[in-house]
């Protein structure tokens, strides 16, 4: 009998963590841009290239690289453009920074024009 | 050879585009203050120039019926086996008819304000003089440069067809309430322009922009809820909103337009900020071309299809330039004389607006800086980069929480200066109430990121108090009536704010490959694959998959994924079976078969989708009921 539950246990684990795996490779799916498509990520397109990348990136996992690691390998070979969030670098320092300028700048215009006023 | 009577059509559409170029012209002709012009009337020539354009739509239409193949237009939109009401819908499913579409809008807008009453004559003659010079640069545009009624020597025998993805009924009617929207903004610019010439931007002028400026809002939400609900079910990406181009093209005027009826309200109730609201309607209409053309064109998606067709997409860039320039320096000419002296406390509804508004811009900035970035990067530094969903969620997400808490406050605050605390310890039941449902929410669903869990409670707050604003009695415990719009609106924003948030958090999503007789799961149910087969229909075939989705055993319900290949124009789209129910949709589209064994299936659990559309009809509807109010009914203290 406690072998039969240790067995079912063993599965369970199992199962459980291959779906743990499928899971992180979906996420890192939806981190990759799909390169022939028009603003798909590979994880909704089934073109012949974002299947190839979806198993290089599962064999990836399997060898058990971190994410940070796949995505260095994949921005070192196609280029910032495969990520699907831009990173923070002297490309992107005015698309991440300027919104948060023209939100001070207007917090800062209204209550100047208030105090004026008082 | 063309036939004779193809021959005719053509001579008598490119001659109901010259009357009405004609009509525009003697219209716009009245913005100086002329003697030489005063008849025809203002009122006749609105009735010649929508008459004119009218019938040319007509006829563009009944092309498209009788599948006259000697138009070009007609030739590469449509096909004779096409279903009737794609062939109706082929009219604007293209850049040349959409255009006319877009025209007529315009040029109807400009008729219902020439009609309507209790407006000063004058004012009149120059809103419709602002609004027949557009009328004329589209006209001449479109009868120069993309002529709807261009025919072809050939005898072709059929149409090359309308692309199969736009073959929708949700498509069909998307483009024109859209337009709608958009182009209901053309004429609050013509107004500001007017309001700018005659310096007389006050509650007067607010109160005739207001249904205008109100309807065009409602009819842009309309639109743009339409085109995410198609691309829901359509795409087949188990999404709603992607942040592509295309629809952040139509999210930039809505923002802008969002902050702009804010601003035409506290104009009408307090007379102040005249030249921010100025900008805006601006801003809005320019924001509404770039909407509806440079997508159109294709500048957004790609630089090369630009190059391709540069006279339209030159023109377009030409036309909003001019405007820009010459509204705003009309604008810096005058926007010392229609400047009244500002006087708003720091703690009242007003201010709250102010904030709300800046917010709103905040966020324009992201949504615009995301969709020119890589555009730019690319152009000038010739690098490329993508700017994906998760740009706008990170970004946005704590400007909404802030945005939530002032929609909230706001309403609350009166018009001159409120002690905050006193009102917060008005609102102290309200508060409490929101806090423990979703400290509840948030140990019940195990929800523990703060970001997440602040937009749930604000919006909470946000639905709560809207509700019970409007319902309120007065000392007779009669039902007061209140700002029924507004309330519905805002309620329906917290509604749909609480679904996006809940529904990123709790989708769930599987793929399998699998073959006929396999049992797949997805949460606590089963699908079994109960067989594949193909379907003829007359414009396409389809391969049909079975999937009977069981819980506990018990046959719940048959999903159908499809695949279907169209022949006019060849092209396999993936049509998604969807089980929408109230707190949640179930979702499965089938992938194009790589090879004979098995088929590649994803399944979506996508929570409270349902709620996603009613918060948006709310808002819609609140839109709607402002703008068919008038002004000062609905008053409150």
């Amino acid at each position: 009998m406690t072998k039969i539950i240790k067995i079912f246990l063993l599965l369970f684990l199992l199962q459980n963590n291959t779906i743990a795996e499928d899971s992180r490779a979906i996420e890192l799916f939806k981190e990759v841009r799909c390169l022939v498509c028009q603003g798909q990520t590979i994880h909704e397109s089934n073109a012949e290239l974002a299947e190839d990348i979806k198993k290089l990136i599962r064999e990836k996992i399997s060898q058990g690289e971190t994410d940070r690691q796949i995505k260095e390998y994949l921005v070192e070979r196609y280029g910032d453009w495969i990520l699907m969030t831009p990173p923070f670098n002297s490309l992107t320092y005015i698309l991440w920074s300027f919104p948060f300028l023209i939100m001070i700048i207007g917090a800062f215009a209204i209550y100047r024009q208030k105090r004026g006023q008082a | 050879m063309a036939g004779r009577m193809s021959l005719y059509i053509f001579y008598i559409s490119n001659f109901l585009l010259l009357i009405c170029l004609i009509a525009s012209l003697m219209q716009s002709s009245k913005i100086i203050n002329n003697k030489i012009f005063t008849k025809p009337g203002v009122i006749v020539l609105a009735y010649v120039q929508l008459i004119s354009i009218l019938l040319s739509f007509l006829i563009l239409i009944y092309l498209f019926l009788i599948s006259d193949f000697n138009f070009d237009l007609v030739y590469f939109n449509s096909h004779s086996e096409k279903p009737l009401i794609y062939k109706f819908s082929g009219v604007w499913g293209n850049h040349e008819g959409s255009m006319l579409l877009w025209i007529l809008i315009l040029v109807l807008f400009n008729f219902l304000f020439a009609l309507s009453r209790r407006i000063s004559e004058r004012f009149k003659e120059i809103t419709v003089a602002i609004q027949s010079i557009m009328i004329f640069g589209f006209v001449a545009f479109l009868y120069f440069l993309s002529n709807p009624f261009a025919i072809n020597q050939n005898n072709f025998f059929d149409g090359i067809g309308l692309n199969p993805i736009l073959q929708d009924p949700l498509l069909a009617i998307h483009p024109p309430v859209l337009y709608v929207g958009y182009v209901g903004f053309s004429l609050v610019f013509s107004l500001a322009i007017a309001g700018l010439i005659t310096k007389e931007v006050d509650q007067q002028w607010a109160s005739i922009v207001k249904p205008w400026v109100f309807s065009a809002w409602a009819f842009l939400t309309a639109g743009i809820a339409l085109g995410s609900f198609w691309a829901y079910y359509e795409l087949g990406w188990g999404g709603y909103w992607f942040w592509d181009p295309v629809e952040n093209a139509s999210l930039m005027p809505w923002i802008a337009a969002t902050a702009l009826i804010h601003c035409v309200l506290i104009l009408q109730k307090r007379n102040v900020m005249q030249s921010w609201t100025i900008i805006l309607a601006i801003l809005t209409f320019s924001l509404s071309l770039v909407g509806t053309f440079l997508v159109r064109s294709g500048i957004l998606n790609s630089v090369h299809t630009f190059a391709s067709d540069p006279g339209r997409g030159l023109f377009i860039l030409l036309f909003i330039f001019l405007i820009l320039v010459f509204s705003f320096s009309l604008f810096a000419y005058n926007s010392e004389k229609i400047n009244k002296i500002n006087s708003m406390s720091l703690v009242s509804r007003g201010t709250g607006i102010q904030v709300n508004n800046w917010l709103l811009i905040t966020i324009l900035t992201i949504v615009f800086l995301g969709t020119m970035y890589p555009l730019a990067t690319d152009l000038l530094l010739n690098k490329s980069l993508t700017v994906g969903p998760k740009y706008y969620s990170t970004t946005i997400a704590p400007i909404i929480i802030l945005f939530l808490f002032f929609m909230f406050i706001s309403p609350r605050l009166g018009w001159t200066d409120t002690k905050l605390y006193k009102i917060i310890i008005q609102l102290r039941y309200l508060i409490i109430t929101s806090l423990t449902i979703t400290l509840l929410i948030s140990l019940y669903f195990e929800l523990f990121n703060l970001t997440e869990i602040l937009i749930i409670f604000f919006s909470l707050l946000l639905v709560i108090s809207s509700v019970t604003a409007s319902i309120n009695f007065n000392k007779q415990n009669i039902l007061v009536r209140t700002n029924l719009g507004q309330n519905l609106a805002h309620a329906g924003f917290g509604i749909l704010m609480m679904a996006v948030v809940s529904n990123a958090v709790y989708s769930e999503e599987r793929i399998y490959n699998a073959k006929v007789g396999d049992n797949l799961q997805l949460q606590k149910y089963i699908f079994s694959f109960d067989k594949i087969e193909q379907v003829e229909e007359s414009n396409y075939n389809s391969l049909k998959a079975y999937f009977l989705m069981k819980k506990d055993g018990k046959l719940i319900d048959t999903f159908t994924p499809e695949i279907r290949f169209y022949s006019n124009p060849p092209t396999i789209t993936s049509e998604a079976s969807i089980l929408h129910k109230f707190f949640s949709d179930i979702y499965l589209v089938m992938n194009v078969p790589q090879d004979q064994q098995s088929i590649s299936v994803r399944m979506h659990i996508k929570p409270f989708m349902t709620i996603l559309w009613l918060g948006t009809l709310m808002i819609i509807i609140g839109g709607i009921i402002s703008a068919s109010i008038r002004f000062g009914r609905f008053d409150e203290k």
